[in-house]
């Protein structure tokens, strides 16, 4: 598929979303906005595991981190602007504090590592009562924020494809890739490494908490297992996966395959869901764990046209 | 309260006791093939699970279960090995990592949501033991029990792990792979007993686990994380950073539980966890 | 045109999840829809799993008598219920369905506190009434939310009857609590803590412990040098029975252990050895013979359910009374009117007088709609729960001290 048709294409699927909510019930609105959160924890997630290799589980730490600050600035009456800068800041900051030890280690252990944060930040959130409401919860002014937040969130979503997209095509998308393939050798290139890993980090820390700082002012009640939670936190980096890490087009597929078919099994069969998503799971880890992107038939579909 | 001093002391080497039998199995798994099972804590529910079943629906005894959970789930773990591993384990390391939290993940949901399907309530197992009193001290003697039980079978993997062919074969893939791979080590064999090994010994911890605590459906990834990290920290595919690893993790837990309160204790764990792994990646006895 | 193709890949995805997710088959004859969503998966299905049943059986019973009486006509009763996988995000996405496709009527809470202070928003916002049910946080009903009620009291009351017990009796002088950290466990514990001062017990230990097992020593050992007369313990049953556990093992031997989930989870976990003379709270235990209780009984038995497997059955119960008594004060299905019928709602329950609170009666100055139910104090006698306070409740004794073990 050529380049202008691919970008057509995606303006279409914008254009849609977004005249979608005034058509259907607000039902399918609630599901499209949550599914459009996972689309950019997704996508946040796959520019440091996916184009850069490093697998951070940790990441719905940032969202969780991005949706406790600007709760607690809202629930402060603080104006919105101020809590959403909040939700930005955080967890950017605490990526850049954390990055320098963290990208110390590779692989599997940069997994694990990024794993226990999910789990410390849950117990944080749930120690600090003073400043998080702790166990007990935080409470945000009350509001119905569903079509806001949705268009926020789409908002968000189309600019951080395009940023994928622009990053992947230019010098920068290179050195991602550089340093994926070999550390050291990107170096010796002249690409800082470390440099790249952690503005990529920051980035994705400052995507994932503005994300969760428009979740808590809609949700409108904060908890740390419901923030920190194991489909927050699992949840999107599965859809990259299956999508295609490292693609641009794979957290967008695979967070919208995983997300229609969850619903429809809960609609339709009710029973036995997560055995069915995890059967799933079970058989793309086996068959496709490239990702669909990057399956053979995906590619002849809407994959760049072969060089003249 | 310095009187309390030895009780939380002896309370957090036994807490480490019990870690340590869970995180063996998940060590030499993980030194093996890096694999980064998330289905582990559901491997111990399920160990757990069967003991129960067997103790109250059989009549057995905990221990008698503990002689019937280990081969059993050896021979599962075999399977699932060679089932779900084998065929991804010719990938490399980013995409091998991939494809095993997908099938891993995959295998925990579906066991956590079947058996929560069947399984009404949290059980455990009653295995009452009369309190220990020593030197004005009282513990739990049932715990003591099976600290001993842990270092005895700590000893037999020990031994198996030295002694035996297989075992010293599981060592050398742990230490270097491309070198085991060169002196003849059959590395797919390896990586399926290890598997098996792990599995049977996470599973004998479940049994342990359900006389003492509660066994629910959905107790899986947490405990999984807290596991990894416990391996992770004490240095992998090292039985005495295994142990280690678990014996610090247990203390803390009583010592901050002390000082600071028991709500702390499980935050200042993880957080000790995450900062020691920052300062020496490969773990203490990495 | 590839266009056209991938126009077609994703008009067909959109339409695959609306079609899915269409309504529910219209009923054949007029009926009342009351929507509900239930945690059947997940964590909460160990506690409110089978609850579908019990709902559908009540409607049943009542529509064999031919339906609810509104206004001058009988109507049937229908329940269309959806799992919400025990998550505050699946429970929105269940009564949005509720309300926008399935057009209910009139809604019932979810499971749990956490779910219902989300779930409630829905009702907000579309201005349908909601009566929640195992769902008592304080901050749940602070929001001036107007189309909200819910059966149970506020939570932090949770063990007053059983401190109006030990106030009358006068034997208890001393107690330790330790307190889980979640919402619920915090609210019954921070209340058991000031109830206690209140009736001149002094709190010798107040602990709080992670939501997930630990070693308890250090709280144990505090325990055991204070030697209080009751150790209370407020925690989930998970938590409850590994805290039990271990301070039995330890040794840890106060007159009276007061655990405020001690249903058959609890029991069985530890052995009826030592769960007996255990004493927790209960809305209802056969012996009470108070409201509905014989229809109750009946639902109970054509189920299969137990009280002390589903302690929560009880509420279940009482807020389909709550529910009836709304639909028939109300005489038709005008939203509105559902709701101001609500609010008048007064009526004996199995578990005592149910009404509303309006703003100013709770202790918190903010809440409204909270109910009038609390729990009774309940002790394992033999393997038998026995009801022990108020004395018009009370279907046994209370054993006190429990002895040595």
């Amino acid at each position: 598929m050529r380049r202008p048709a691919r970008a057509a294409l995606a303006g279409l699927a914008l254009l849609v979303l977004a005249a979608l909510p005034w058509f259907v019930s607000t039902y399918l609105v609630t599901f499209l906005y949550l599914a459009l959160t996972t689309v950019a924890l997704a996508q946040s997630y796959d520019w440091v595991g996916g184009h850069l290799g490093y697998l951070n589980l940790g990441q719905a730490a940032f969202f969780g981190i991005g949706a406790y600050a600007g709760g607690v600035l809202l629930s402060k009456a603080l104006p919105l602007p101020v809590a959403f800068a909040a939700a930005v800041a955080a967890p950017a900051l605490f990526a850049a504090a954390i990055a320098v030890p963290f990208f110390r280690l590779r692989g599997a252990y940069f997994a694990l590592a990024t794993f226990g944060l999910v789990a410390l930040m849950e117990l944080l959130a749930s120690n600090l009562e003073g400043l998080t409401g702790g166990a007990l919860g935080l409470s945000l002014p009350p509001g119905n924020r569903l079509m806001p937040a949705y268009y926020l969130t789409l908002v968000e979503v189309a600019l951080i494809v395009g940023i994928t997209v622009w990053v992947n095509r230019s010098r920068y998308g290179l050195a991602l890739r550089g340093i994926q393939d070999d550390e050291e050798a990107a170096g010796a290139f002249g690409v800082s490494a470390l440099r790249v890993k952690c503005a990529v980090l920051v980035a994705s820390a400052a995507v994932a908490g503005l994300t969760g700082g428009i979740y808590g002012w809609y949700i409108t009640f904060l908890t740390p297992p419901a923030v920190f939670g194991l489909d927050k936190a699992l949840g999107p980096i599965v859809m990259a996966m299956l999508g295609g890490s490292g693609t641009v087009a794979g957290p967008f597929v695979g967070a919208a395959f995983l997300n229609v078919v969850e619903e429809v099994l809960r609609v339709k069969v009710g029973a036995y869901v997560l055995t069915a998503y995890g059967i799933i799971l079970i058989l793309v880890g086996l068959f496709l764990p490239n990702g669909i992107a990057r399956h053979p038939v995906w590619r002849r579909l809407f994959g760049a046209a072969p060089a003249a | 309260m310095l009187a309390a001093l030895p009780s939380i002391l002896i309370g957090g080497i036994l807490q480490g006791g019990i870690y340590a039998l869970g995180a063996f199995g998940l060590s030499i798994i993980f030194g093996v093939q890096h694999i980064l099972n998330v289905a582990h804590g559901d491997v111990l529910m399920l160990g757990g699970l069967l003991t129960y079943w067997l103790v109250t629906a059989r009549g057995l005894s905990p221990f008698q279960a503990f002689f019937i959970v280990l081969p059993l789930f050896f021979l599962a773990g075999v399977l699932l090995q060679r089932v779900l591993i084998r065929p991804i384990a010719s990938k490399s390391p980013h995409e091998f990592l991939i494809a095993s939290i997908l099938v891993t993940l995959g295998v925990s949901l579906a066991v956590s949501d079947i058996t929560s399907a069947s399984m009404t309530q949290p059980v455990s197992v009653t295995y009452p033991l009369p309190t220990l009193q020593v030197a004005g001290l009282a513990f739990s003697s049932v715990r003591l029990l099976f600290l001993a039980m842990i270092l005895a079978l700590t000893g037999a993997v020990h031994l198996f792990l030295q002694r035996t062919f297989l075992g010293r074969g599981i060592r050398a893939v742990i230490q270097n792979r491309e070198g085991a791979m060169l002196v003849g080590v059959n590395i797919p064999r390896v990586s399926t007993v290890t598997f098996g090994v792990g599995t049977a010994l996470t599973a004998a911890a479940g049994t342990l686990y359900v006389v003492l605590l509660p066994v629910d459906p959905h107790m899986g990834i947490p405990l999984t994380m807290k596991y990894l990290a416990i391996v992770v920290l004490g240095g992998v595919g090292n039985l005495v950073g295994a142990l280690s690893g678990s014996m610090i993790l247990g203390l803390a837990e009583s010592l901050v539980g002390f000082t600071l309160g028991a709500e702390w204790s499980l935050t200042v764990a993880f957080f000790l966890l995450v900062a020691i792994l920052l300062v020496r990646p490969r773990g203490l006895f990495g | 045109m590839l266009m056209r193709r991938w126009v077609g890949w994703v008009a067909a995805g959109l339409l695959a999840v609306a079609a899915a997710t269409g309504p529910a088959p219209a009923a054949a004859q007029e009926s009342i829809l009351v929507g509900a969503s239930l945690s059947m998966s997940g964590p909460f299905a160990e506690e409110v799993g089978p609850f579908k049943k019990l709902m559908d059986t009540w409607a049943d019973m009542i529509n064999a008598k031919g339906g609810i009486r509104l206004g001058n006509r009988n109507v049937p009763i229908k329940f269309i219920i959806h799992d919400d996988a025990s998550k505050p995000d699946e429970s929105i996405k269940a009564y949005e369905r509720l309300v926008t496709v399935d057009k209910v009527h009139i809604l019932l809470g979810p499971y749990s506190s956490p779910i219902t202070v989300q779930a409630s928003t829905v009702a907000e916002k579309h201005g349908i009434p909601m009566i929640a049910l195992e769902a008592n946080s304080t901050a749940i009903y602070t929001r001036g939310f107007k189309w909200l009620v819910g059966v149970i009291d506020d939570g932090p009351k949770w063990s007053h009857h059983y401190f109006d017990m030990l106030k009358a009796e006068g034997k208890v002088k001393t107690m330790a609590i330790v307190i889980q950290e979640t919402g619920h466990t915090k609210e019954a514990g921070g209340g058991a803590v000031a109830k206690a001062k209140a009736v001149g017990i002094n709190v010798v230990v107040e602990e709080s412990a992670p939501a997930r097992p630990v070693d308890y020593t250090p709280i144990i050992a505090k325990m055991k040098a204070a030697n209080p007369d009751v150790v209370f313990v407020a925690g989930f049953p998970a938590f409850n029975v590994a805290f039990y556990k271990q301070a039995l093992e330890q040794g840890l031997n106060p007159r009276e252990y007061h655990v405020i989930h001690h249903g058959s989870a609890f029991r069985k976990a530890v052995g009826e050895a030592q769960a007996n003379l255990v004493i927790g709270e209960n809305y209802w235990m056969p012996g009470i013979k108070k409201g509905n209780w014989q229809m109750f009984e009946e639902m109970l038995q054509k189920t299969g359910i137990k009280v002390e497997d589903y302690p929560w059955a009880g509420i279940r119960m009482f807020g389909l009374d709550a529910l009836k008594a709304t639909l028939e004060k109300a005489g038709s299905l005008d939203r509105e009117k559902l709701m101001a019928a609500a609010w008048t709602v007064d009526m004996e329950t199995i578990s005592g007088r149910l009404r509303f609170q309006k703003k100013g009666e709770a202790a918190n100055p903010n809440a409204e709609g909270q109910g009038t139910l609390n729990p009774f104090p309940t002790q394992i006698q033999d393997g038998k729960y026995v009801t022990l306070w108020p004395q018009d409740f009370a279907t046994g004794k209370h054993v006190f001290p429990r002895g040595a073990r």
